[in-house]
């Protein structure tokens, strides 16, 4: 008795209202919550709810429904799974009826019975709802697009990711290999550099310009004076200055004197021979060795 | 068997097999009927549960439905199966309201379905559930 009290004051659904026509969301989960059911679990509730009026039930208790709806979506899901199992067995792709009846024999349903029930003189057709516009899934993160099924992969299956997330594409160019191509680059090349480096250092040193009014329309790279430039090749170096001295001659106290002088103007002429002869391996930078004077 | 086989072809391997059948049961002739000769009938067939609802469900398993006859085959075992599971629930609830007085008379000509005869009903079929009464 308080059961039944208990059971009265519980929600019931009248099973004619499910009979209407539902109107679409575009929720695409299958399943989803009873707070926010999908469109197709909404279609099943219909139509359960239509067979329980058929058996001669007038209301349901929620939860009963619900447990009806939810075996309802298992038992295709298995059937098709079963089924589509059977069929790959057999290798096909396709599924025919003998795998049907197969699945079916596996669930342990009594398929002869199935024409039986679709004789039934009470069954309701309602028509299924119009699924209405999908509103699109916003396209803020998709980059390119999504690749076609190719023909042989059903319809109802997911799309392609972004292509850039599997296609590899080289960023980077194919070197030219043409020997006319690289020589004409090469020679480019060597041009820019020279022009480059003499530009650098006409600007960061001493520059001798053509022009008497332009200063530095054409800098040339200034040559520096060097006084009396034949004195380097005839003068000895300085490490040969003891022998020089120990000969008591005329001639060598005037390159004495000379390289004196040469060496008070000229700034740059002594810096090879102040290398020591002894530390030079290589004989053409040995300097000039002096024959020594026989005149005693 | 790679092959794509005829209904007809497939009708005749039912039949050798249901004459197996009846050879060992002595079953009427009529029930071992092949389901190819009922699937050719299911052209015009509408089904209570819709071809596009038990269409999104099988596809979802990885079943790809080329003949709609087969989908609705399936549909029609999917409800045949609810059915005799509310036939058996309504005989528990018959059962239930037999025992008590007359003074719920009419009330007894609204049927509920219930948890409490759903749950002896699925248990025939092996199917326990154990769902709370309430929410707490």
């Amino acid at each position: 008795m308080k059961r039944n009290h208990l059971a009265s004051s519980q929600v019931r659904y009248t099973l004619i209202k499910f009979c209407k026509v539902i109107v679409m969301t575009s929720d695409p989960s299958g399943g989803g919550t009873s707070l926010n059911p999908s469109p197709w679990r909404r279609s099943l509730k219909t139509a359960v709810s239509s067979l329980l009026m058929e058996t001669g039930y007038q209301a349901a208790d929620c939860m009963a429904l619900e447990t009806l709806i939810e075996m309802t979506q298992a038992y295709i899901t298995e059937a098709g799974r079963s089924a589509s199992s059977f069929a790959e067995l057999s290798g096909r792709t396709q599924v025919m009826v003998s795998d049907v009846v197969m699945a079916l024999i596996e669930m342990g349903t009594d398929f002869t019975e199935i024409p039986k029930h679709a004789r039934r003189e009470n069954k309701t057709i309602f028509l299924p709802p119009v699924p209405a516009a999908q509103t699109p899934t916003s396209k803020i993160l998709q980059v390119g697009e999504k690749k076609k099924h190719p023909p042989h992969i059903p319809d109802h299956l997911p799309a392609f990711p972004d292509p850039h997330t599997y296609i590899k594409t080289h960023c980077y160019k194919q070197p030219a290999n043409e020997y006319q191509l690289v020589r004409e680059k090469a020679a480019s090349q060597k041009r820019d550099v020279e022009v480059a480096l003499t530009r650098f250092i006409a600007k960061t040193g001493a520059t001798h310009s053509l022009f008497r009014d332009d200063k530095s329309a054409f800098p040339l790279i200034a040559c520096k004076q060097i006084p009396m430039p034949s004195l380097a090749g005839l003068l000895p170096a300085d490490s040969q200055m003891p022998e020089l001295e120990e000969s008591d001659s005329d001639t060598a106290n005037k390159l004495r004197h000379q390289l004196q002088v040469g060496q008070t103007i000229g700034t740059e002429t002594g810096i090879d021979a102040s290398l020591d002869a002894e530390t030079i391996d290589n004989p053409y930078l040995l300097p000039a060795k002096m024959a020594k004077s026989k005149w005693k | 068997m790679a092959s794509a086989e005829d209904d007809s072809k497939q009708q005749s391997i039912l039949q050798t097999q249901n004459s197996l059948d009846n050879q060992q049961q002595s079953i009427d002739k009529s029930s071992g009927v092949p389901l190819g000769d009922f699937v050719l009938q299911l052209e015009d067939y509408s089904p209570t549960i819709p071809d596009s609802v038990t269409g999104y469900y099988l596809n979802r398993a990885g079943f790809d439905a080329c003949d709609p006859r087969i989908t609705r085959l399936i549909s029609l075992a999917a409800q045949k199966f609810i059915s005799d599971i509310a036939n058996d629930a309504l005989q528990h609830s018959k059962m239930r309201s037999s025992g008590q007085s007359v003074k719920k008379h009419g009330k007894d000509k609204k049927m509920t379905l219930q948890m409490e005869d759903l749950t002896p009903a699925l248990a025939e079929y092996g199917i326990n559930v154990k769902k709370p009464a309430y929410f707490v």
